[in-house]
Protein backbone atom coordinates (compact mmCIF):
# COMPACT_ATOMS: atom_id res chain seq x y z
CA UNK A 1 0.00 0.00 0.00
CA UNK A 2 1.42 3.33 -1.10
CA UNK A 3 1.19 5.88 1.68
CA UNK A 4 3.12 8.90 0.50
CA UNK A 5 6.46 10.42 -0.33
CA UNK A 6 9.30 11.45 1.98
CA UNK A 7 11.36 14.35 0.66
CA UNK A 8 15.03 13.31 0.76
CA UNK A 9 15.78 16.22 3.08
CA UNK A 10 13.53 14.63 5.70
CA UNK A 11 14.80 11.08 5.34
CA UNK A 12 16.70 11.11 8.64
CA UNK A 13 13.55 12.25 10.51
CA UNK A 14 11.56 9.56 8.76
CA UNK A 15 14.06 6.83 9.65
CA UNK A 16 14.14 8.05 13.26
CA UNK A 17 10.36 7.88 13.37
CA UNK A 18 9.83 4.44 11.92
CA UNK A 19 12.71 2.91 13.87
CA UNK A 20 11.73 4.37 17.24
CA UNK A 21 12.35 1.92 20.07
CA UNK A 22 14.41 -0.34 17.86
CA UNK A 23 18.08 -1.00 17.36
CA UNK A 24 18.94 0.63 14.04
CA UNK A 25 20.74 -1.57 11.54
CA UNK A 26 21.51 0.10 8.26
CA UNK A 27 23.99 0.51 5.45
CA UNK A 28 26.92 2.79 6.15
CA UNK A 29 30.27 3.63 4.65
CA UNK A 30 32.79 0.92 5.54
CA UNK A 31 35.91 2.14 3.76
CA UNK A 32 36.39 4.10 0.54
CA UNK A 33 34.35 2.40 -2.17
CA UNK A 34 32.60 -0.07 0.14
CA UNK A 35 29.52 -0.03 2.35
CA UNK A 36 28.29 -2.53 4.95
CA UNK A 37 25.29 -3.39 7.08
CA UNK A 38 26.07 -2.39 10.66
CA UNK A 39 24.43 -1.07 13.79
CA UNK A 40 24.30 2.67 13.16
CA UNK A 41 25.28 5.19 15.80
CA UNK A 42 23.04 7.72 14.10
CA UNK A 43 20.55 7.64 11.20
CA UNK A 44 22.75 10.32 9.59
CA UNK A 45 25.18 7.53 8.71
CA UNK A 46 22.59 5.74 6.59
CA UNK A 47 23.46 5.21 2.93
CA UNK A 48 20.51 4.22 0.76
CA UNK A 49 22.09 4.68 -2.65
CA UNK A 50 24.41 1.69 -2.85
CA UNK A 51 24.92 -1.46 -4.90
CA UNK A 52 26.00 -4.19 -2.53
CA UNK A 53 27.56 -5.04 0.83
CA UNK A 54 30.21 -7.70 1.61
CA UNK A 55 27.77 -9.59 3.86
CA UNK A 56 24.01 -9.66 3.36
CA UNK A 57 21.61 -8.28 6.01
CA UNK A 58 21.03 -11.95 6.86
CA UNK A 59 23.97 -11.47 9.26
CA UNK A 60 21.64 -9.62 11.65
CA UNK A 61 18.96 -12.32 11.60
CA UNK A 62 21.29 -15.28 11.35
CA UNK A 63 24.68 -14.06 12.66
CA UNK A 64 27.98 -15.54 11.39
CA UNK A 65 28.65 -16.87 14.89
CA UNK A 66 25.98 -17.19 17.56
CA UNK A 67 25.46 -18.85 20.92
CA UNK A 68 22.66 -21.42 20.80
CA UNK A 69 22.65 -22.56 24.42
CA UNK A 70 24.51 -21.79 27.62
CA UNK A 71 25.40 -24.71 29.83
CA UNK A 72 26.38 -25.11 33.45
CA UNK A 73 28.33 -28.32 33.65
CA UNK A 74 28.60 -30.80 36.53
CA UNK A 75 26.59 -33.64 37.97
CA UNK A 76 23.30 -31.81 37.38
CA UNK A 77 23.95 -29.91 34.13
CA UNK A 78 21.73 -26.97 33.31
CA UNK A 79 20.98 -25.86 29.79
CA UNK A 80 19.51 -22.52 28.82
CA UNK A 81 18.43 -21.77 25.26
CA UNK A 82 19.63 -18.38 24.03
CA UNK A 83 17.08 -16.45 21.98
CA UNK A 84 17.74 -12.91 20.81
CA UNK A 85 14.48 -10.97 20.59
CA UNK A 86 16.03 -7.51 20.45
CA UNK A 87 13.68 -5.31 18.41
CA UNK A 88 15.66 -4.24 15.36
CA UNK A 89 14.94 -2.21 12.29
CA UNK A 90 17.02 -3.25 9.30
CA UNK A 91 16.96 -0.36 6.89
CA UNK A 92 18.05 -0.29 3.27
CA UNK A 93 17.49 -3.91 2.29
CA UNK A 94 17.44 -4.52 -1.46
CA UNK A 95 14.78 -6.70 -3.08
CA UNK A 96 17.27 -9.54 -3.67
CA UNK A 97 18.07 -9.68 0.04
CA UNK A 98 14.38 -9.46 0.97
CA UNK A 99 13.70 -12.47 -1.24
CA UNK A 100 16.64 -14.23 0.37
CA UNK A 101 15.16 -13.76 3.85
CA UNK A 102 11.83 -15.06 2.58
CA UNK A 103 13.65 -18.15 1.28
CA UNK A 104 15.45 -18.61 4.60
CA UNK A 105 12.03 -18.44 6.30
CA UNK A 106 10.98 -21.39 4.17
CA UNK A 107 14.06 -23.56 4.56
CA UNK A 108 14.70 -22.80 8.24
CA UNK A 109 11.00 -23.25 8.95
CA UNK A 110 10.77 -26.57 7.16
CA UNK A 111 10.26 -29.68 9.38
CA UNK A 112 10.96 -27.67 12.49
CA UNK A 113 11.40 -23.96 13.03
CA UNK A 114 14.90 -22.79 13.87
CA UNK A 115 14.05 -20.91 17.09
CA UNK A 116 17.22 -18.80 17.07
CA UNK A 117 16.58 -17.59 13.53
CA UNK A 118 12.89 -16.92 14.03
CA UNK A 119 13.41 -15.08 17.34
CA UNK A 120 15.45 -12.44 15.49
CA UNK A 121 13.37 -12.61 12.34
CA UNK A 122 10.09 -11.95 14.10
CA UNK A 123 11.61 -9.10 16.13
CA UNK A 124 12.90 -7.29 13.06
CA UNK A 125 11.23 -4.53 11.07
CA UNK A 126 12.45 -4.76 7.48
CA UNK A 127 12.72 -1.54 5.53
CA UNK A 128 13.54 -2.20 1.90
CA UNK A 129 14.86 0.15 -0.72
CA UNK A 130 15.04 -0.14 -4.47
CA UNK A 131 18.36 -0.14 -6.31
CA UNK A 132 20.21 -0.10 -9.60
CA UNK A 133 22.48 -2.98 -10.65
CA UNK A 134 26.22 -3.26 -11.20
CA UNK A 135 27.79 -5.65 -13.69
CA UNK A 136 27.40 -8.64 -11.31
CA UNK A 137 23.71 -8.25 -10.37
CA UNK A 138 21.19 -10.53 -12.08
CA UNK A 139 18.05 -10.34 -9.94
CA UNK A 140 15.97 -9.81 -13.07
CA UNK A 141 17.09 -13.24 -14.30
CA UNK A 142 15.89 -15.12 -11.21
CA UNK A 143 12.67 -13.26 -10.45
CA UNK A 144 13.80 -11.18 -7.49
CA UNK A 145 14.03 -7.68 -8.98
CA UNK A 146 10.79 -6.59 -7.30
CA UNK A 147 10.37 -6.77 -3.54
CA UNK A 148 6.82 -8.15 -3.87
CA UNK A 149 5.74 -7.29 -0.37
CA UNK A 150 8.55 -9.17 1.36
CA UNK A 151 9.19 -6.39 3.88
CA UNK A 152 7.31 -4.06 6.21
CA UNK A 153 8.13 -0.75 4.53
CA UNK A 154 9.59 -0.22 1.07
CA UNK A 155 11.20 2.91 -0.32
CA UNK A 156 11.68 3.77 -3.97
CA UNK A 157 13.96 6.58 -5.06
CA UNK A 158 11.86 8.90 -7.21
CA UNK A 159 14.31 11.77 -7.55
CA UNK A 160 13.80 14.39 -4.88
CA UNK A 161 11.89 12.03 -2.61
CA UNK A 162 11.34 8.40 -1.66
CA UNK A 163 8.02 6.78 -2.44
CA UNK A 164 6.87 4.96 0.73
CA UNK A 165 4.91 1.72 0.61
CA UNK A 166 3.72 -0.18 3.70
CA UNK A 167 3.27 -3.89 3.22
CA UNK A 168 2.46 -5.10 6.73
CA UNK A 169 0.60 -3.99 9.84
CA UNK A 170 3.98 -3.47 11.55
CA UNK A 171 5.04 -1.27 8.65
CA UNK A 172 1.86 0.79 8.80
CA UNK A 173 2.20 1.24 12.55
CA UNK A 174 5.83 2.28 12.15
CA UNK A 175 5.02 4.94 9.56
CA UNK A 176 1.83 6.12 11.32
CA UNK A 177 2.14 9.53 12.90
CA UNK A 178 4.95 10.77 10.67
CA UNK A 179 3.89 14.24 9.69
CA UNK A 180 6.07 14.94 6.74
CA UNK A 181 4.62 12.66 4.04
CA UNK A 182 3.77 14.29 0.76
CA UNK A 183 1.11 13.26 -1.69
CA UNK A 184 1.82 10.61 -4.30
CA UNK A 185 1.30 12.22 -7.69
CA UNK A 186 1.07 10.43 -11.04
CA UNK A 187 4.52 11.87 -11.80
CA UNK A 188 5.94 10.07 -8.75
CA UNK A 189 4.41 6.76 -9.79
CA UNK A 190 5.80 7.26 -13.28
CA UNK A 191 9.26 7.94 -11.82
CA UNK A 192 9.06 4.72 -9.79
CA UNK A 193 8.02 2.76 -12.86
CA UNK A 194 10.82 4.29 -14.93
CA UNK A 195 13.33 3.43 -12.23
CA UNK A 196 12.32 -0.24 -12.27
CA UNK A 197 12.60 -0.21 -16.05
CA UNK A 198 16.10 1.25 -15.79
CA UNK A 199 17.05 -1.38 -13.23
CA UNK A 200 15.88 -4.29 -15.38
CA UNK A 201 17.55 -2.86 -18.47
CA UNK A 202 20.83 -2.47 -16.61
CA UNK A 203 21.21 -6.14 -15.72
CA UNK A 204 24.08 -7.62 -17.72
CA UNK A 205 24.55 -11.30 -16.81
CA UNK A 206 22.00 -13.30 -18.75
CA UNK A 207 21.08 -16.94 -18.28
CA UNK A 208 21.05 -18.69 -21.66
CA UNK A 209 17.88 -20.53 -20.69
CA UNK A 210 14.91 -19.26 -18.66
CA UNK A 211 15.46 -19.92 -14.97
CA UNK A 212 12.45 -22.28 -14.95
CA UNK A 213 14.38 -24.58 -17.27
CA UNK A 214 17.43 -24.86 -15.03
CA UNK A 215 16.33 -27.80 -12.86
CA UNK A 216 15.71 -29.91 -15.94
CA UNK A 217 18.88 -28.75 -17.70
CA UNK A 218 21.08 -29.22 -14.65
CA UNK A 219 19.74 -32.72 -14.04
CA UNK A 220 21.70 -33.64 -17.13
CA UNK A 221 24.99 -32.38 -15.71
CA UNK A 222 25.56 -34.35 -12.55
CA UNK A 223 29.05 -35.59 -13.34
CA UNK A 224 31.81 -33.71 -11.54
CA UNK A 225 33.92 -33.91 -14.71
CA UNK A 226 31.46 -31.61 -16.46
CA UNK A 227 32.25 -28.90 -13.92
CA UNK A 228 36.03 -29.13 -14.14
CA UNK A 229 36.48 -26.20 -16.52
CA UNK A 230 34.36 -23.72 -14.55
CA UNK A 231 35.96 -24.84 -11.27
CA UNK A 232 39.54 -24.76 -12.58
CA UNK A 233 40.47 -21.48 -10.92
CA UNK A 234 38.41 -22.00 -7.75
CA UNK A 235 40.62 -21.77 -4.65
CA UNK A 236 38.00 -23.43 -2.38
CA UNK A 237 38.02 -20.40 -0.08
CA UNK A 238 34.30 -20.72 0.62
CA UNK A 239 33.67 -17.02 -0.02
CA UNK A 240 30.71 -17.75 -2.33
CA UNK A 241 28.98 -19.68 0.46
CA UNK A 242 29.84 -17.26 3.21
CA UNK A 243 28.62 -14.10 1.47
CA UNK A 244 25.50 -15.78 0.06
CA UNK A 245 22.20 -14.42 1.41
CA UNK A 246 20.47 -17.81 1.13
CA UNK A 247 23.23 -20.17 2.27
CA UNK A 248 22.35 -21.47 5.71
CA UNK A 249 24.67 -24.36 6.54
CA UNK A 250 26.49 -24.17 9.84
CA UNK A 251 28.95 -25.98 12.07
CA UNK A 252 28.28 -26.50 15.78
CA UNK A 253 30.96 -26.44 18.44
CA UNK A 254 31.29 -25.97 22.19
CA UNK A 255 33.31 -23.32 24.00
CA UNK A 256 34.13 -24.27 27.56
CA UNK A 257 35.26 -21.71 30.14
CA UNK A 258 38.69 -22.15 31.71
CA UNK A 259 36.92 -23.04 34.96
CA UNK A 260 35.48 -26.03 33.04
CA UNK A 261 32.18 -25.44 34.84
CA UNK A 262 30.43 -23.39 32.16
CA UNK A 263 30.15 -23.73 28.41
CA UNK A 264 28.41 -22.30 25.39
CA UNK A 265 27.28 -24.25 22.36
CA UNK A 266 27.79 -22.09 19.30
CA UNK A 267 27.24 -22.28 15.60
CA UNK A 268 29.23 -20.73 12.82
CA UNK A 269 28.40 -20.40 9.14
CA UNK A 270 29.89 -23.20 7.09
CA UNK A 271 30.02 -23.78 3.36
CA UNK A 272 29.80 -26.69 0.94
CA UNK A 273 32.72 -25.36 -1.13
CA UNK A 274 35.08 -26.10 1.77
CA UNK A 275 36.67 -29.53 1.64
CA UNK A 276 36.28 -30.07 5.38
CA UNK A 277 32.52 -29.51 5.06
CA UNK A 278 32.30 -32.90 3.38
CA UNK A 279 34.66 -34.65 5.78
CA UNK A 280 32.72 -37.15 7.87
CA UNK A 281 33.46 -39.60 10.65
CA UNK A 282 35.97 -42.19 9.59
CA UNK A 283 37.86 -39.71 7.47
CA UNK A 284 35.72 -40.06 4.33
CA UNK A 285 35.36 -36.97 2.16
CA UNK A 286 32.27 -37.36 0.02
CA UNK A 287 32.96 -34.48 -2.37
CA UNK A 288 36.72 -34.56 -2.67
CA UNK A 289 37.33 -32.36 -5.71
CA UNK A 290 36.34 -28.74 -6.21
CA UNK A 291 34.45 -29.52 -9.47
CA UNK A 292 32.24 -31.86 -7.45
CA UNK A 293 31.73 -29.21 -4.77
CA UNK A 294 30.91 -26.49 -7.30
CA UNK A 295 28.53 -28.89 -9.07
CA UNK A 296 26.77 -29.50 -5.78
CA UNK A 297 26.53 -25.80 -4.93
CA UNK A 298 25.04 -24.90 -8.31
CA UNK A 299 22.69 -27.88 -8.30
CA UNK A 300 21.47 -26.86 -4.88
CA UNK A 301 20.88 -23.24 -5.84
CA UNK A 302 19.21 -23.81 -9.23
CA UNK A 303 17.88 -27.34 -9.05
CA UNK A 304 17.45 -29.24 -5.76
CA UNK A 305 16.01 -26.46 -3.60
CA UNK A 306 14.18 -24.94 -6.57
CA UNK A 307 12.34 -28.21 -7.10
CA UNK A 308 11.73 -28.67 -3.40
CA UNK A 309 10.53 -25.18 -2.49
CA UNK A 310 9.37 -23.65 -5.76
CA UNK A 311 11.92 -20.90 -6.30
CA UNK A 312 15.62 -20.83 -7.15
CA UNK A 313 17.76 -20.44 -4.03
CA UNK A 314 19.79 -17.72 -5.66
CA UNK A 315 18.52 -14.16 -5.64
CA UNK A 316 20.98 -12.77 -8.18
CA UNK A 317 22.63 -10.45 -5.65
CA UNK A 318 26.03 -11.08 -7.26
CA UNK A 319 27.93 -11.23 -3.95
CA UNK A 320 29.54 -14.58 -4.76
CA UNK A 321 30.85 -13.22 -8.04
CA UNK A 322 32.09 -10.00 -6.45
CA UNK A 323 33.98 -11.77 -3.69
CA UNK A 324 35.35 -14.67 -5.74
CA UNK A 325 39.15 -14.36 -6.06
CA UNK A 326 38.88 -16.49 -9.20
CA UNK A 327 36.14 -14.33 -10.71
CA UNK A 328 33.67 -17.20 -11.11
CA UNK A 329 30.18 -15.89 -11.88
CA UNK A 330 27.30 -18.30 -11.30
CA UNK A 331 25.51 -17.23 -14.47
CA UNK A 332 28.60 -17.90 -16.59
CA UNK A 333 29.16 -21.21 -14.80
CA UNK A 334 25.60 -22.40 -15.34
CA UNK A 335 25.58 -21.19 -18.96
CA UNK A 336 28.87 -22.90 -19.71
CA UNK A 337 27.90 -26.23 -18.17
CA UNK A 338 24.37 -26.38 -19.56
CA UNK A 339 25.67 -25.49 -23.02
CA UNK A 340 27.97 -28.51 -23.01
CA UNK A 341 26.78 -31.96 -23.99
CA UNK A 342 25.92 -34.10 -21.01
CA UNK B 1 46.62 -36.09 33.85
CA UNK B 2 46.49 -34.63 37.36
CA UNK B 3 43.97 -31.96 38.32
CA UNK B 4 46.56 -29.24 37.77
CA UNK B 5 49.03 -30.33 35.13
CA UNK B 6 52.63 -29.15 35.24
CA UNK B 7 53.45 -27.10 32.21
CA UNK B 8 56.76 -25.85 30.84
CA UNK B 9 57.63 -23.42 28.07
CA UNK B 10 60.79 -23.84 25.99
CA UNK B 11 62.33 -21.64 23.40
CA UNK B 12 64.57 -22.47 20.46
CA UNK B 13 65.46 -20.32 17.47
CA UNK B 14 62.96 -17.49 17.34
CA UNK B 15 62.07 -14.12 18.80
CA UNK B 16 60.24 -15.47 21.89
CA UNK B 17 57.18 -13.59 20.65
CA UNK B 18 55.01 -16.66 21.26
CA UNK B 19 55.92 -16.64 24.95
CA UNK B 20 55.00 -12.95 24.92
CA UNK B 21 51.68 -13.88 23.29
CA UNK B 22 50.97 -15.98 26.40
CA UNK B 23 51.94 -13.13 28.72
CA UNK B 24 49.69 -10.80 26.74
CA UNK B 25 46.65 -12.86 27.70
CA UNK B 26 46.17 -10.64 30.76
CA UNK B 27 42.36 -10.96 30.96
CA UNK B 28 42.61 -14.75 31.40
CA UNK B 29 46.18 -15.16 32.62
CA UNK B 30 45.14 -15.67 36.25
CA UNK B 31 42.55 -18.22 35.17
CA UNK B 32 45.27 -20.08 33.26
CA UNK B 33 47.54 -19.99 36.29
CA UNK B 34 44.64 -21.36 38.31
CA UNK B 35 44.25 -24.26 35.91
CA UNK B 36 47.88 -25.25 35.29
CA UNK B 37 51.12 -25.22 37.24
CA UNK B 38 53.82 -23.47 35.21
CA UNK B 39 57.20 -24.89 36.19
CA UNK B 40 59.41 -23.34 33.52
CA UNK B 41 58.95 -20.18 31.47
CA UNK B 42 62.11 -18.29 30.58
CA UNK B 43 60.35 -15.14 29.43
CA UNK B 44 58.51 -14.78 32.74
CA UNK B 45 60.29 -16.58 35.59
CA UNK B 46 63.72 -17.68 36.78
CA UNK B 47 62.71 -20.99 38.37
CA UNK B 48 63.01 -24.13 36.30
CA UNK B 49 61.91 -27.66 36.91
CA UNK B 50 62.51 -30.81 34.92
CA UNK B 51 59.18 -32.24 36.07
CA UNK B 52 56.47 -31.34 33.55
CA UNK B 53 53.66 -33.04 31.67
CA UNK B 54 53.00 -30.57 28.87
CA UNK B 55 55.87 -28.88 27.03
CA UNK B 56 55.04 -25.85 24.91
CA UNK B 57 57.91 -25.42 22.49
CA UNK B 58 58.52 -22.28 20.45
CA UNK B 59 61.25 -21.64 17.91
CA UNK B 60 62.72 -23.71 15.11
CA UNK B 61 65.45 -26.29 15.54
CA UNK B 62 68.58 -24.84 13.97
CA UNK B 63 71.63 -26.09 15.89
CA UNK B 64 72.87 -29.54 16.89
CA UNK B 65 72.36 -28.44 20.50
CA UNK B 66 68.69 -27.64 19.74
CA UNK B 67 68.27 -31.19 18.45
CA UNK B 68 69.61 -32.72 21.67
CA UNK B 69 67.58 -30.44 23.87
CA UNK B 70 64.26 -30.99 22.10
CA UNK B 71 64.87 -34.74 22.23
CA UNK B 72 65.40 -34.40 25.98
CA UNK B 73 62.13 -32.47 26.29
CA UNK B 74 60.30 -35.10 24.27
CA UNK B 75 61.51 -37.81 26.64
CA UNK B 76 60.29 -35.98 29.72
CA UNK B 77 56.99 -34.52 28.47
CA UNK B 78 53.76 -36.43 28.09
CA UNK B 79 52.61 -33.93 25.49
CA UNK B 80 54.72 -31.75 23.22
CA UNK B 81 52.90 -28.76 21.77
CA UNK B 82 54.72 -26.72 19.13
CA UNK B 83 53.73 -23.06 19.30
CA UNK B 84 54.25 -20.47 16.61
CA UNK B 85 55.42 -20.50 13.02
CA UNK B 86 59.07 -21.28 13.81
CA UNK B 87 58.22 -24.40 15.80
CA UNK B 88 55.42 -25.56 13.50
CA UNK B 89 56.83 -24.91 10.05
CA UNK B 90 60.41 -23.68 10.52
CA UNK B 91 59.16 -20.15 10.03
CA UNK B 92 61.28 -17.24 8.87
CA UNK B 93 64.44 -18.96 10.10
CA UNK B 94 64.17 -21.50 7.31
CA UNK B 95 64.80 -18.71 4.77
CA UNK B 96 68.48 -19.46 5.35
CA UNK B 97 68.01 -23.05 4.22
CA UNK B 98 68.36 -22.09 0.57
CA UNK B 99 71.92 -20.94 1.24
CA UNK B 100 74.94 -22.93 2.34
CA UNK B 101 75.38 -23.04 6.11
CA UNK B 102 78.99 -21.75 5.81
CA UNK B 103 77.71 -18.82 3.80
CA UNK B 104 75.06 -18.13 6.46
CA UNK B 105 77.63 -18.22 9.28
CA UNK B 106 79.94 -15.92 7.35
CA UNK B 107 77.09 -13.43 6.71
CA UNK B 108 76.00 -13.32 10.36
CA UNK B 109 79.27 -13.73 12.25
CA UNK B 110 81.93 -12.78 9.71
CA UNK B 111 85.33 -14.22 10.45
CA UNK B 112 84.05 -15.63 13.76
CA UNK B 113 81.61 -17.90 11.90
CA UNK B 114 83.68 -20.98 12.61
CA UNK B 115 82.96 -20.58 16.35
CA UNK B 116 79.32 -21.56 15.81
CA UNK B 117 77.46 -24.58 14.56
CA UNK B 118 74.28 -24.24 12.54
CA UNK B 119 72.05 -26.63 10.60
CA UNK B 120 69.16 -25.90 8.24
CA UNK B 121 66.23 -24.65 10.36
CA UNK B 122 63.41 -27.14 10.76
CA UNK B 123 60.11 -27.46 12.59
CA UNK B 124 60.04 -29.37 15.87
CA UNK B 125 58.09 -32.16 14.18
CA UNK B 126 61.06 -32.81 11.89
CA UNK B 127 63.09 -33.88 14.94
CA UNK B 128 60.66 -35.40 17.45
CA UNK B 129 56.99 -36.43 17.36
CA UNK B 130 54.73 -33.48 18.13
CA UNK B 131 51.26 -33.96 19.60
CA UNK B 132 49.80 -30.61 18.64
CA UNK B 133 50.81 -27.58 16.58
CA UNK B 134 49.50 -24.07 17.25
CA UNK B 135 50.92 -22.13 14.31
CA UNK B 136 51.18 -18.43 13.52
CA UNK B 137 53.64 -15.59 13.85
CA UNK B 138 53.08 -15.12 16.66
CA UNK B 139 50.85 -17.92 17.88
CA UNK B 140 47.27 -16.73 18.35
CA UNK B 141 46.56 -16.19 22.06
CA UNK B 142 42.90 -17.12 21.77
CA UNK B 143 43.77 -20.32 19.98
CA UNK B 144 46.29 -21.11 22.72
CA UNK B 145 43.61 -20.68 25.40
CA UNK B 146 41.20 -22.81 23.37
CA UNK B 147 43.84 -25.53 23.09
CA UNK B 148 44.67 -25.39 26.81
CA UNK B 149 40.99 -25.77 27.67
CA UNK B 150 40.70 -28.81 25.41
CA UNK B 151 43.81 -30.38 26.94
CA UNK B 152 42.45 -29.74 30.45
CA UNK B 153 39.35 -31.70 29.50
CA UNK B 154 41.56 -34.49 28.23
CA UNK B 155 40.73 -33.84 24.59
CA UNK B 156 43.25 -33.30 21.82
CA UNK B 157 42.22 -30.12 20.03
CA UNK B 158 41.89 -30.36 16.29
CA UNK B 159 42.45 -27.27 14.19
CA UNK B 160 39.82 -26.99 11.46
CA UNK B 161 41.33 -27.43 7.99
CA UNK B 162 39.65 -24.31 6.66
CA UNK B 163 41.30 -21.33 4.98
CA UNK B 164 41.84 -17.91 6.56
CA UNK B 165 39.22 -16.65 4.05
CA UNK B 166 36.47 -18.21 6.15
CA UNK B 167 37.27 -16.06 9.17
CA UNK B 168 37.81 -13.06 6.91
CA UNK B 169 34.41 -13.41 5.21
CA UNK B 170 32.67 -14.03 8.55
CA UNK B 171 34.06 -10.70 9.72
CA UNK B 172 32.50 -8.97 6.73
CA UNK B 173 35.87 -7.83 5.41
CA UNK B 174 36.26 -6.75 1.82
CA UNK B 175 38.37 -9.43 0.08
CA UNK B 176 41.82 -7.92 -0.41
CA UNK B 177 42.68 -10.54 -3.04
CA UNK B 178 39.53 -10.08 -5.12
CA UNK B 179 39.16 -6.31 -4.67
CA UNK B 180 42.44 -4.71 -3.69
CA UNK B 181 44.98 -6.53 -5.77
CA UNK B 182 46.90 -7.68 -2.70
CA UNK B 183 48.78 -10.96 -2.93
CA UNK B 184 46.83 -12.53 -0.12
CA UNK B 185 47.62 -16.14 0.84
CA UNK B 186 44.38 -16.52 2.78
CA UNK B 187 42.85 -19.12 0.45
CA UNK B 188 45.65 -21.64 1.05
CA UNK B 189 46.55 -20.78 4.65
CA UNK B 190 45.05 -22.56 7.63
CA UNK B 191 42.60 -20.44 9.67
CA UNK B 192 42.66 -19.77 13.39
CA UNK B 193 44.09 -16.25 13.59
CA UNK B 194 40.74 -14.52 13.06
CA UNK B 195 42.12 -13.19 9.76
CA UNK B 196 43.98 -10.61 11.78
CA UNK B 197 46.17 -9.23 8.95
CA UNK B 198 43.46 -8.69 6.30
CA UNK B 199 41.27 -7.23 9.06
CA UNK B 200 43.83 -4.51 9.74
CA UNK B 201 44.79 -3.32 6.30
CA UNK B 202 47.26 -6.07 5.48
CA UNK B 203 47.02 -9.38 3.70
CA UNK B 204 47.73 -12.97 4.67
CA UNK B 205 51.39 -13.95 4.30
CA UNK B 206 50.87 -17.60 5.19
CA UNK B 207 52.46 -17.53 8.64
CA UNK B 208 50.14 -20.27 9.89
CA UNK B 209 51.27 -22.68 7.21
CA UNK B 210 49.25 -24.19 4.40
CA UNK B 211 46.17 -26.37 4.39
CA UNK B 212 46.64 -30.10 3.99
CA UNK B 213 44.83 -29.82 0.65
CA UNK B 214 45.54 -26.30 -0.64
CA UNK B 215 44.30 -25.20 -4.06
CA UNK B 216 47.81 -24.11 -4.77
CA UNK B 217 47.78 -24.19 -8.57
CA UNK B 218 44.63 -22.08 -8.75
CA UNK B 219 45.98 -19.63 -6.19
CA UNK B 220 49.24 -19.38 -8.10
CA UNK B 221 47.33 -18.69 -11.32
CA UNK B 222 45.36 -15.90 -9.65
CA UNK B 223 48.53 -14.27 -8.29
CA UNK B 224 50.04 -14.46 -11.77
CA UNK B 225 46.96 -12.67 -13.12
CA UNK B 226 47.70 -10.04 -10.49
CA UNK B 227 51.04 -9.52 -12.18
CA UNK B 228 53.45 -11.75 -10.28
CA UNK B 229 55.87 -14.08 -12.01
CA UNK B 230 56.05 -17.73 -10.93
CA UNK B 231 59.30 -16.98 -9.11
CA UNK B 232 57.73 -14.04 -7.32
CA UNK B 233 54.82 -16.22 -6.19
CA UNK B 234 57.26 -18.84 -4.93
CA UNK B 235 59.18 -16.15 -3.08
CA UNK B 236 55.95 -15.15 -1.34
CA UNK B 237 55.21 -18.76 -0.43
CA UNK B 238 58.74 -19.07 0.92
CA UNK B 239 58.49 -16.23 3.41
CA UNK B 240 57.15 -18.42 6.21
CA UNK B 241 57.12 -21.76 4.48
CA UNK B 242 60.58 -22.32 2.99
CA UNK B 243 60.92 -25.61 4.83
CA UNK B 244 57.76 -27.13 3.32
CA UNK B 245 58.41 -25.46 -0.05
CA UNK B 246 61.87 -27.05 -0.25
CA UNK B 247 60.43 -30.42 0.76
CA UNK B 248 57.86 -30.00 -1.98
CA UNK B 249 60.49 -29.07 -4.55
CA UNK B 250 62.61 -32.05 -3.55
CA UNK B 251 59.64 -34.40 -3.95
CA UNK B 252 58.65 -33.12 -7.39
Amino acid sequence: MTVGCVPKGRLTDFVCHICRGRQLIGVRQKEPGFVEFAELDSPDELVLDYVSTPLPPKAFIYPPIETLVRMRLGTAPQVETVLDETPRAIVGVHPCDLHALAQLDVILGDHYGDPHYFARRQSALLVGVDCLPDEHCFCGQVGTARAEGKCDVFLTDVGLAYLVECWSDEGREAVEGFGGLEEVTPAVLEAARARMERKLAGIEPRLSAPVEMLPMLLDGHQKASEWEDVAAKCVSCGACNLVCPTCNCFDVYDEVALSLTEAERKRRWDGCMLREFTLVAGGEVFREGKPDRLRHRMQRKYNYLYVRYGSPFCTGCGRCARSCPAGIHPVSAVNQVTASES
Amino acid sequence: MSAKPKVAFFSFTGCEGCQLAVLELEPVLLDILGAVDIVSFREAMTEHSEDYEIAFVEGSISTPHDVEEVQHIRQRAGLVVAIGACACSGGLNALKNRRGMDDVLQTVYGSSGSWFETIPARPVSAVVPVDLELPGCPMDGNEFVWAVKSLLRGEMPKLPQIPVCVECRLKGNVCVLAHKGKHCQGPITIAGCGAICPSHGGHCVGCRGYLAHPERDAHMEILQEHGLTVDEVRAQYSLFNTYSEMAREAAS
